[in-house]
């Protein structure tokens, strides 16, 4: 049982080994590439005009923030590139779960699949599985590594400048705990999504063909004809209110840490863990979890009993 | 345990279509069955019945196992190719021998290395980059190294070249077979599996016709080399079949006495082939 999870786990990064490894990846180099250019570029812009006024007043300008003001810039950067990292994230694995049911049965390689020793509940949630715990943690150790090498990236440059990367990075840097916030992000996300992503999988099993037409038009459909179903019955045209519940969980989906504003009178690394704290406490949680329940227990019922070629 | 598989009035239906109609069959340990029939005919939905793919009505023991309630069970004891072609594009040949060894308890990763070592495919190799042949040499490489004791193969040499069908089989009957195991075949190249057929099932629309052993066979039908002379006795003989080839005329009998077809002239055991689509004529006569 366990040993066919981890084989069907490892599977899943045998075939996504580009959605799940090498995106974090190329977003973390293009991320470090684009800092390195705004580097030269304020290089030769400093040797044009002739002086090093530029980056000498940005050096200027990091030895007059206090200690905790410096904390509060590397959080600001950390914290944005691990909402960009979670936003790829979610992105990823839509796309993931909504093939995951249906791209063996494409090709065919579903025979394959199920003519060994591992049944339809293991193969369906083992996939869910893989995006609600493995991808995020994979996603997550990328991010560290691009912090640590974004922070000895600016330690060098600094270095060069003669400054003390120490005082300037090291210290007030907070890798650990943002890196914590993000995993607390990840789960924020997971819990969020996880309605969003039962649809998907059931949407991935039960279409014959499109499975993204279907999982975006059903809901669609649903959504127009009980807007209209209200308009007609209660002549009350302005139902954008009821839509405001469903988007709440894209949003978090989404962008899992809110609307957060960081800066001096902004929000501490605290504040956005105890914001993330609360946003799991909310009893929409658990009818999402319930509707993804629903929906792949209809998936594994659907790849048991219909999916067959 | 002798018997391999087991059904009693099996039948399934799609809406009014009936594509199998009360199937009663046996089949024992160390046969290589034959399962010939029509498009359309029920082969594929016997075959999914039997590797529980498919709901069905009626009883059907599959190695004492009932295929539907315990699919993943039976596919322990059970290997199958379905047509050509359905391993995974994405998958390298490591990772498909990994994946199938710690899945399946019964897998030898040593003898499937072997089998691999006499092709050209290389660990680290694509299936995307594979021929339609290295494909099924891969899988075969995989079947064969689990000790099933049911093999069933639906079509699978479906669009080969001929040396790697030819290659198919003769590896299949000389490193995998023996009396321990059984296997099922459905081909619509019925000549390229005779040989190495003990029995045969003919299947025509959701029925079995023909139910029967290669021997029995042989000593009850005969194709006959009939010369012009004696073309008016052997018509009275009422052959199932008959047709012209160089001027004499081949004709096939179901006749319990060898020795009054001899005097008809040349006697030879029929092809199964011919013998499927006279015995097809015969039932619609019927």
């Amino acid at each position: 049982m366990i040993k066919n999870f981890k084989a069907l786990i490892r599977r899943e990064f045998w075939e996504h080994r580009g959605a799940f490894i090498k995106t974090p990846i190329i977003i973390s180099i293009v991320l470090l590439v684009i800092a390195i250019i705004g580097y030269i570029i304020g290089l030769v812009f400093a040797s044009k005009t002739g002086s090093t006024e530029f980056v000498d007043k940005g050096i200027n300008e990091l030895h007059k923030l206090s200690e905790t003001q410096l904390g509060t810039f590397w959080d600001v950067q950390l914290i944005s590139t691990s909402t960009l990292f979670l936003f790829v994230l979610y992105i990823v694995l839509f796309f993931f779960i909504l093939g995951s049911l249906f791209d063996d049965r494409k090709d065919g390689s579903i025979q394959f699949w199920k003519s060994l020793p591992i049944s339809d509940s293991e193969t369906v949630l083992s996939k869910l599985i893989t995006a609600m715990i493995f991808v995020p943690l994979v996603f997550t150790a990328i991010f560290v590594l691009y912090s640590i090498a974004n922070l000895v990236l600016t330690s060098i440059l600094l270095m060069f400048h003669g400054q003390n990367p120490w005082s300037l990075v090291w210290i007030p840097a907070n890798i650990g705990k943002v890196t914590l916030i993000m995993l607390m992000g990840a789960l924020t996300q997971m819990l969020w999504a996880l309605p969003i992503y039962g649809w998907l999988m059931f949407s991935s099993s039960w279409s014959k063909r499109r499975p993204f037409l279907f999982a975006i038009f059903i809901p669609l459909l649903v959504a127009v004809a009980w807007y209209f179903l209200n308009v007609v019955t209660r002549m009350n045209f302005a139902q954008v209110d009821m839509f405001k519940w469903p988007a709440k969980y894209f949003m978090f989906a989404a962008l899992p840490y809110g609307s957060i504003s960081l800066g001096d009178n902004g929000m501490s690394l605290n504040d956005i863990a105890s914001n993330l704290k609360a946003s799991i406490m909310h009893v929409e949680i658990i009818y999402g979890i319930i509707f993804a329940a629903v929906f792949i227990a209809l998936s594994i019922w659907v790849r048991r009993y219909r999916n067959t070629t | 345990m002798t018997q391999i598989i087991k059904a009693t009035n099996l039948s399934k239906s799609y809406g009014k279509f009936q594509a199998l109609k009360n199937i009663n069959l046996t089949i024992g340990k160390g046969k290589i069955v034959g399962l010939i029939g029509p498009n359309g005919a029920g082969k594929t939905t016997l075959l999914k019945s039997l590797l529980g793919l498919t709901a069905y009505d009626g009883d059907l023991e599959v190695m004492g196992i009932s295929p539907f309630k315990e699919r993943a069970k039976l596919m322990e004891d059970i290997c199958f190719i379905a047509d050509v072609a359905v391993l995974p594009d994405w998958i390298k040949v490591n990772e498909v021998l990994d994946f199938v060894e710690q899945t399946h308890p019964k897998f030898s990763r040593t003898k499937a290395e072997s089998f691999l070592k006499k092709t050209k495919l290389g660990a680290k190799q694509k299936v995307k980059s594979m021929s339609k042949g290295m494909v099924v040499q891969l899988h075969l490489a995989i079947v064969m190294s689990i000790e099933a004791k049911l093999l069933v193969l639906d079509e699978p040499t479906l669009g080969l070249d001929i040396i790697y069908r030819k290659d198919f089989y003769d590896n299949l009957l000389n490193d995998y077979f023996d009396n321990e195991r059984t296997i099922i075949i459905t081909t619509h190249q019925v000549e390229e599996i005779e040989h190495i057929l003990t029995d045969l099932l003919f299947i025509k629309d959701g029925e079995i016709v023909l139910d029967a052993n290669m021997e029995e066979l042989t000593e009850e039908y005969f194709e006959v080399m009939v010369s012009s002379e004696n073309y008016e006795d052997a018509m009275s003989f009422k052959p199932l079949q008959s047709r012209k080839v160089f001027g004499k005329h081949v004709m096939l009998f179901k006749h319990p006495n060898r020795g009054e077809l001899e005097a008809l002239g040349e006697v030879q055991r029929p092809g199964v082939a011919d013998l499927f689509v006279a015995m097809l004529k015969e039932e619609d006569a019927a």
